[in-house]
Parts: structure tokens; C-alpha cells; sequence
């Protein structure tokens, strides 16, 4: 016996919207979902470009915000904390951040046997592209997570257990993270005993990527992750349904 | 069920907070804050004029001394009318938000149940009371118009603005909210001469208790804590200002029960106790 629906889609806490890990999906949270929460990044999961000063690269947090107006729709605004060293202080410290918006469309929503289809992007609009101003990097745009996407993801429940694959194909604008580019994709699985949990696999393109998400009373989210299966990230979110 | 945000004869006492943030690149900080307390008082009397007055307290300042003393954010007079059946008017006159004071009028006329067209006209001049008191004469009109659309199923507004703001700049923006239980979410875009094109966000989120009492003076928490995300800001364009301590984009600028129309027809966030001492103030209002 197979059934199609997700039981609730979590993860890729990193921006504030549902996926795998680094790696879109076509999930959704479900309609009204509000979603308030931090993220550890670790120096290798974040962007080329950015996130580096004299020092070499650093850890960082995030925060965001995001929500599921309509179930076919979900946005987010996301900002990364920057350690930079600024004119007259001796030390570099967390003092600035890179913003962004987030946004994905769902079309099509996964029935018995057509899997969802979503399209959206991360960072679609920079704050310094229009002005052509030049920020403190030097490079007049700050569009380290930019990236355009379209994913297609389709779960199997068998036994009370759900399993879930996704493929996707993205595109990072910026030169320097064209490791993430192409084709990239994943798997999940929830077990019966726990289904508010998930275990994750999935390419970003690049290597190899490990985690789990719990969701804990409905409402805290946590996950963790192993970058490459060795570099530690992870996140915490609250979330709300606004019915 | 009765909306409780209107009864002839009541003084309500609030208070809220006022969260302001900032970015300002080079000053080794990520953000810069502003919290104030709004204790405020809104004088419902009959025929629908109200008395309303709002003052800033500040708690935490990393803004400068402009922002330091307690200042009046807002001491007004109001009246409502509704007229012909589809006609929603306010005419406010007094101190109001954005350090303006001076006469608005706010309209709204109800085409169809999912139409209506909103016109709102100011002539405010400068008055600030933060580091000394200062005023300019009343001398700038503004004014916005622009239909407004409302989806009953979805509980969705979309609305369209343009017209001249508070600062003399032309600007227009479109707006789409959702209507949740207590909460609203909203995103908007807009143009405007100074700033060019922008995108941002709202979240007005109603704060409980959602049964109130129904004395002749009630104290409560203020009605509403609202967050606006812009991806661009400049204080001097785009700016609107408000004629209500607890003005809302969820709300509106009408009393929900005075032609209701879009969000004043889901069920209010607000409603009256079933005890004693309202049962008692209805019979009197009777």
C-alpha cells in the first residue's frame, strides 16, 4: 500500500525554507506555517565570496523568518552574519550581515502518482544590485546565496514509514559556487516509530551530506547536520500555524 | 459576536512596544535599536468621535539623543461617519504619527463586497518634541488613492496605493495580505521617486487577551504589534503617518462595525467578557 503525502516537510533550516539540507525540494510546509529560527553555519557550508576576512573563513549564524501563505507559495528573509573588521577598531567581530529573500512556488502538488514540482530561488533580490554601490567587500553586490531552482520531489509510505527522493537542478549565479551547480538531489526517510523525525542524504553537487530533523511538541524544530559527513551545522526554529 | 474595539462612554488605557532597528554600515555594531514603551488612551464617546493620545517612552536607545526624552507620538480628535449606505469617512485632527500634525481625512468607498476604493487627504506640518520643541507651519497636502480588493475565501487583501506621502515625494505601492486568526502577513512592493523600486513585508500580529472587559475604564495591552521588513528605506520617502495609536493594516481605519467590509467581516479579534459588569454596562447602554 503506497500513500503520497508528506507528513510535513522541515529542513533546509539554513534559509528558512523547507528542503533537505542544502539541497531544495519541492515540499512544502503546510498553509499558514510560520517559522522563526537560527542556524550554526559551519565554514564549509557557507558560500564562496563571502565569509572570509584576513583570518580565513569563519562560522557563522543566521536567522530568519518564513512563511506559508498559501499552500502554494512560501517566502522567506534570511540574514547571515558577517565578521569583518571595520575601520578603527583593532579587532574583526560579528558587526554586519548579508540579507536576503526567499521564494518558492509549488504548482504542482504531489498526488498518487505525479510527484511535486517547484520552482524558486534564494537571494533573488540584492539590495546593492540596482545601486551599483560598492560595499565593504569590494564587489559591489552581496548576492552569496543567490541560486535559481527547480525541484521535483515524490515520497512513498509503506508500513507506517515514508520515504522521500528528490531531484533538483540549480543554478548559482555567482562564479564562485558553481561547485553547487547542476544537478543535485536527495533522500529521506521517516520512520514509523518517529514520525515527527527524518533522516537525510542528498548531493549538493559537490560531496555528500548527512542530517536529521525532529520536530518536538508541533512546534520546535531542530535539526543537525554533518557537511561532507564530517563538518558539523545545525538549527533551531519555532514554528506556529497561523489557523 | 460582538466586536469590542468600539463602545460610546469607555476609556481604555494601554500599552505596547515600539521596536525600531537600523543598519548602519561602520559602526561595528549589526544592528542598532530603538525600543519604546507606548502608553496610550483612547476616549470613546458617542456618535463616534474619539479622543486618543500616545506618548513614546524610551527604554533602550542606540539612535542618538534625538531619540532620548519621552515625546507625544499622538493626541487627536476623530470622527467617523458612514454615509449613504457606502461611504466610510474619518476626519482626524491633532498631533499624529511621523512627527506631522494637522487634518486628515481617510475614506473608503464600498463598491461590491470584494471592491472598494480608499482616498485619504492630509495637510500635517513638522512637529517634533524629542530633543526641543519644534514646528513648521501646516502647509503639506498629501494625499493616496487607490482600489482595494478582497477575497472572502482566502481571506486575502490586495491593494493598490499611489498618491503623494507624507514628505512631498510621488510614490505607488501594491500590497497582498493574508488575514490569519490574530495574525496578518503581508508583502509589498512599491516605486517611488526617491527610493525607485523596493519589496518588503508585514506582520501585524493581534496581542491577547482576545475577551475584554467592558468597564467604563479598562487597561489592557495595546491592541497590536506590528513589523514592517524593508529591503530599502529612506525616512523621507514612502513615509505615511498614523492618526491612531493603534492604527493597523489589519484593522483598517474604521470601526469594524461601521459598514464592515474585507477582514472587519471575519470573526473579531476581540470581544467582550460575559461577566457581571458588562451585562450590567449593556443594560445601560440600552
Amino acid at each position: 500500500m503506497a500513500c503520497v503525502m508528506a507528513l510535513g516537510a522541515n529542513a533546509q533550516f539554513y534559509t528558512g525554507m523547507s528542503g533537505l539540507m542544502h539541497v531544495p525540494s519541492a515540499e512544502m510546509e503546510q498553509e499558514g506555517d510560520l517559522r522563526i529560527g537560527t542556524y550554526f553555519l559551519n565554514k564549509h557550508f557557507t558560500p564562496q565570496g563571502g565569509f572570509a576576512n584576513d583570518d580565513g573563513r569563519y562560522n557563522t549564524m543566521d536567522f530568519y523568518i518564513s512563511a506559508t501563505p498559501f499552500w502554494w507559495v512560501e517566502v522567506g528573509y534570511a540574514f547571515t552574519l558577517l565578521k569583518d573588521l571595520h575601520p578603527g577598531y583593532e579587532k574583526p567581530r560579528y558587526n554586519a550581515k548579508d540579507r536576503y529573500l526567499s521564494i518558492k512556488f509549488t504548482p504542482i502538488r504531489e498526488g498518487k502518482y505525479v510527484p511535486a514540482v517547484s520552482v524558486g530561488s534564494n537571494d533573488f533580490l540584492s539590495t546593492f544590485t540596482r545601486s551599483k554601490s560598492t560595499n565593504y567587500h569590494g564587489s559591489g553586490k552581496s548576492e552569496y546565496f543567490r541560486n535559481y531552482f527547480i525541484a521535483v520531489t515524490k515520497h512513498l509510505r509503506t508500513r507506517g514509514q515514508e520515504f522521500g527522493a528528490t531531484l533538483a537542478y540549480r543554478k548559482f549565479t555567482g562564479d564562485e559556487n558553481h561547485r553547487w551547480n547542476g544537478v543535485v538531489g536527495g533522500l529521506t526517510y521517516r520512520p514509523g516509530f518517529a514520525p515527527d523525525g527524518r533522516l537525510m542524504a542528498e548531493w549538493d553537487g559537490c560531496r555528500v551530506n548527512l542530517g536529521v530533523d525532529y520536530t518536538l511538541w508541533n512546534h520546535l524544530c531542530l535539526e543537525a547536520i554533518l557537511v561532507d559527513c564530517r563538518y558539523f551545522s545545525g538549527g533551531i526554529a519555532y514554528k506556529v500555524n497561523l489557523f | 459576536m460582538l466586536n469590542a474595539q468600539m463602545r460610546a462612554g469607555t476609556v481604555d488605557i494601554f500599552m505596547g512596544v515600539d521596536l525600531n532597528y537600523r543598519d548602519i554600515a561602520f559602526n561595528n555594531r549589526v544592528f542598532d535599536f530603538l525600543i519604546n514603551l507606548t502608553p496610550g488612551v483612547k476616549w470613546q464617546l458617542p456618535h463616534r468621535w474619539q479622543i486618543s493620545a500616545g506618548v513614546l517612552v524610551p527604554v533602550f536607545n542606540q539612535y542618538g539623543d534625538h531619540y532620548k526624552h519621552v515625546r507625544v507620538y499622538n493626541a487627536a480628535v476623530s470622527k467617523q461617519l458612514a454615509l449613504f449606505g457606502r461611504w466610510r469617512m474619518k476626519v482626524s485632527g491633532g498631533v499624529f504619527g511621523s512627527e506631522r500634525y494637522g487634518l486628515d481625512i481617510k475614506n473608503m468607498v464600498i463598491i461590491n463586497d470584494w471592491l472598494a476604493l480608499t482616498a485619504e487627504l492630509g495637510v500635517t506640518g513638522y512637529l517634533s518634541m524629542s530633543s526641543d520643541w519644534q514646528m513648521s507651519s501646516m502647509k503639506r497636502i498629501s494625499g493616496l488613492v487607490g482600489p482595494e480588493f478582497y477575497l472572502n475565501r482566502w481571506n486575502t487583501q490586495l491593494s493598490l496605493r499611489g498618491g503623494r506621502y507624507t514628505y512631498g515625494d510621488y510614490g505607488v505601492m501594491a500590497e497582498c495580505m493574508r488575514h490569519f486568526r490574530h495574525v496578518t502577513l503581508g508583502a509589498y512592493a512599491s516605486y517611488n521617486e526617491v527610493t525607485h523600486e523596493n519589496v518588503g513585508f508585514k506582520i501585524v500580529v493581534m496581542i491577547p487577551p482576545y475577551k475584554r472587559g467592558n468597564r467604563t475604564v479598562n487597561f489592557r495591552p495595546a491592541s497590536n504589534f506590528r513589523f514592517t521588513y524593508s529591503s530599502r528605506t529612506d525616512n523621507y520617502a514612502n513615509r505615511t503617518y498614523i492618526t491612531d495609536p493603534e492604527e493597523n493594516e489589519r484593522e483598517g481605519w474604521f470601526d469594524a462595525d461601521m459598514l464592515p467590509w474585507g477582514p472587519n467581516t471575519m470573526e473579531p479579534d476581540f470581544t467582550y467578557r460575559d461577566d457581571r459588569d458588562s451585562r450590567k454596562r449593556e443594560e445601560v447602554t440600552k
